[in-house]
């Protein structure tokens, strides 16, 4: 995937302008962005094989850890945790040392912390595998390693908010606000959800309410914030005229702040009904602040510089903004009463959460790491596969939104039996299939650049590389 | 990999700048309308933010009148605790006796019978001798309760028994008892199912 000649030259201007920041980060910034791109070829390859049980429910049937009902779990929490968390890390806290300009604090410790995180996930979607999953959506790991999480997500906060606070511009950059509520909150939901759930603290339908609160505030103040935070960054930086207004980002970081928690309990949950009515209406509300983000980044992208068609990232980040404000309406509609309680248990659940961790989250990261890793290693390249990732993107959770649609008109039908609904869901589930394994094509191809770029700099720095190159010219001299 | 100090960290100008436009009105009246709907819609539709009331039910007065409680009868507790207190250790909780030392209460042909006549009587006095019940012999003794037992706590246990365990029956009175009580005071001993059944049961 070669780089464009414009980006080349704005990568090479990002190279030549690399700050002290980049060079003490390196290493634990490159570990996790390495490891979270490793994690982004695991839960594709598990999230493929899940899809592939939906065909062939025979389909390793010898080998219990071959279950749809394990390997779908570990799949979403190796996405989760492994890729998006990790890569989301990675490029809040270089976001953050780059507009504090300063250097990232405690990189030993951040290290640290990124070993224990991915030992932790590693540990916690074998667990899954092997039959230890909790029962409970996105806390499916064995509680040892919740904890663990928690302590891991402790340790990388506590850096990345050392880092702002050492910063030398005193003015916080709107990104910045986002990724430091990003990093607070983290590890206030893990630590309370495992508290609660795991810990059995609460019981019965409470359960509901907690894990439907822990779900909904990580999707939008840890893996919102964080995408929320790259496109903060990534938009003005790239289309060279600066953030539309800072009014508008303060607006909508505060009323996302305020109702994150608020929201995305089901109509047909068995929980009071001054819940469900509060959930609704503030699902409805979220459109405010998801408008004005969009007004705001949009607005935003009108640079003279460098055009859209130019810059991978910006194109990344208009798909990533696309995105989030099509999960946005397909949500309130799925969230409104008459609707939810025929689509809450189809697939147009799992299809607009895909599209908003995907679409939105991992665009937002994808579109950072065209920025920080050509920065963090000196070199001009670009991660490329736009074209792959919107095929990805699109063939999974379009068939899934739309399969679920269907999915519901035929259980409307009274006449229709379960067999009718499964038979009407294969071509659905087929195309799904076949984008999953896009991505999972995609995410192999960001992982062996990532790798090679890496291979080249680590010979170029040990002086491998000239050895290399000087034993070759001698072998065509003779 | 080289150092660069904070003074040039300052200088670098690569940042993006931010611009001070004002948020625009449109954003905040429109959440400012969306909140005020949802304090309304949560004051009409929230269940009155009563923790009993759950999914199709708008309010408490809707779960109440799709739930009607069940209205117990004045005699139904006290009955039951005089039951758990002197009764349960030979006729068992659920009323089914031991087979071949204490009958059954649950089902009994002496107790689903017109009226309490016989039952009141047993209690105040107690019975001894050979008994049938539900065509099964039993040969056993019962004490009396006439001393520990009020005219209340004898109609109430006799009303719980005639209509608990699927018995069905009606309820004694404290009347009733009363006036049992007086015109048997001189009896001094347990009664037989002979004489027993020489009594009317109403």
């Amino acid at each position: 995937m070669p780089a464009s000649p414009s980006i080349q030259a704005e990568v090479a201007r990002e190279v030549s302008g690399k700050s002290n920041e980049d060079s003490a980060a390196k290493i634990p910034l490159l570990l996790l962005s390495v490891f979270g791109a490793a994690w982004f070829v695991a839960s594709a390859f598990l999230f493929f094989l899940s899809a592939m049980k939906m065909h062939g429910p025979n389909l390793g049937a010898a080998f219990p850890f071959l279950s749809y009902g394990r390997l779908q779990p570990a799949a979403m929490n190796a996405f989760l945790y492994g890729f998006l968390s990790q890569a989301g890390a990675a490029l809040g806290i270089w976001i953050l040392a780059r507009t504090g300009k300063t250097k990232v604090a405690l990189p030993a410790v951040l290290a640290f912390g990124g070993v224990l995180w991915n030992g932790t996930v590693l540990v916690g979607t074998f667990g899954i595998l092997a039959g230890y999953n909790t029962g409970l959506p996105w806390l499916e790991m064995p509680a040892g390693a919740q904890a663990m999480l928690f302590v891991a997500s402790i340790v990388i906060s506590v850096c990345g908010l050392l880092t702002i606070a050492s910063r030398t511009e005193r003015t916080l950059y709107p990104a910045a606000w986002f990724i430091i509520g990003a990093l607070l909150t983290l590890p206030w939901m893990l630590g309370t959800a495992s508290w609660t759930l795991l810990g059995q603290t609460v019981r019965g339908a409470v359960q509901l309410s907690v894990n439907g609160w822990f779900i909904n505030s990580m999707t939008w103040l840890w893996f919102g914030f964080l995408g929320l935070g790259a496109l903060f960054y990534i938009i003005p930086k790239t289309s060279k005229t600066g953030l539309h207004s800072r009014s508008s980002a303060s607006f909508a970081f505060w009323t996302l702040a305020i109702l994150a928690g608020w929201g995305g309990v089901h109509s047909g949950a068995p929980l009071p009904r001054w819940i469900i009515t509060i959930s609704e209406s503030v699902n409805l509300i979220f459109l405010v602040p998801i408008a004005l983000v969009v007004h705001n980044l949009w607005n935003s992208t009108d640079g003279e510089a460098v055009s859209e068609k130019e810059s991978l990232s910006l194109r990344y980040a208009r798909f990533a903004l696309t995105a989030l404000i099509s999960y946005a309406l397909l949500s309130v509609s799925f969230y409104l009463r008459s609707r939810n309680l025929t689509l809450q248990l189809t697939l147009f659940s799992p299809g607009i959460t895909f599209m908003l961790l995907f679409g939105f989250v991992g665009f937002s990261i994808l579109a950072g790491y065209n920025l920080m890793l050509p920065a963090l290693l000196g070199r001009t390249f670009s991660l490329g596969g736009i074209a792959v990732s919107l095929v990805a993107l699109f063939m999974t959770s379009i068939p899934l939104i739309l399969g679920g649609l269907k999915q519901a008109s035929i259980w409307g039908d009274e006449s229709k039996t379960s067999a009718d609904v499964v038979k009407g869901l294969v071509p659905y589930m087929g195309m799904s299939t076949l984008g999953f394994l896009t991505l999972l094509v995609l995410s192999v191809l960001v992982l062996l650049r990532i790798v090679r770029e890496l291979k080249t700099v680590v010979l170029e720095d040990c002086g491998c590389a000239t050895w290399a190159s000087d034993s070759s010219e001698s072998k065509e001299k003779q | 990999m080289s150092e660069l100090s904070n003074k040039s960290a300052v200088e670098n100008d690569s940042e993006p700048k931010v611009g001070l436009t004002p948020a625009p009105l449109w954003a905040v009246t429109l959440l400012g309308i969306l909140v005020y709907a949802l304090i309304v819609r949560s004051i009409n539709s929230g269940g009155d933010f009563d923790p009993n009331v759950y999914g199709r039910f708008e309010t408490p007065k809707e779960v109440q009148d799709g739930h009607p409680a069940v209205v117990l009868p004045d005699w139904f507790v006290p009955g039951r605790k005089v039951y758990g207190t002197y009764c349960v250790g030979c006729h068992q909780g659920n009323g089914a006796g031991a087979p071949g030392q204490f009958p059954p209460l649950a089902k009994s042909d002496w107790v689903n019978v017109e009226g309490p006549n016989r039952m009141v009587r047993i209690v105040l006095n107690g019975l001894q001798g050979p008994l049938k019940v539900n065509a099964v012999d039993y040969n056993n003794a019962m004490l009396a309760w006439r001393d520990q037992l009020t005219d209340q706590d004898i109609a109430n246990v006799i009303s719980y028994v005639r209509n608990e365990w699927g018995n069905k029956g009606s309820a004694a009175t404290a009347a009733e008892v009363k006036a049992i009580r007086d015109a048997t005071k001189d009896k001094g001993e347990q009664w037989t199912e002979g004489q027993l059944l020489q009594i009317p049961v109403k």
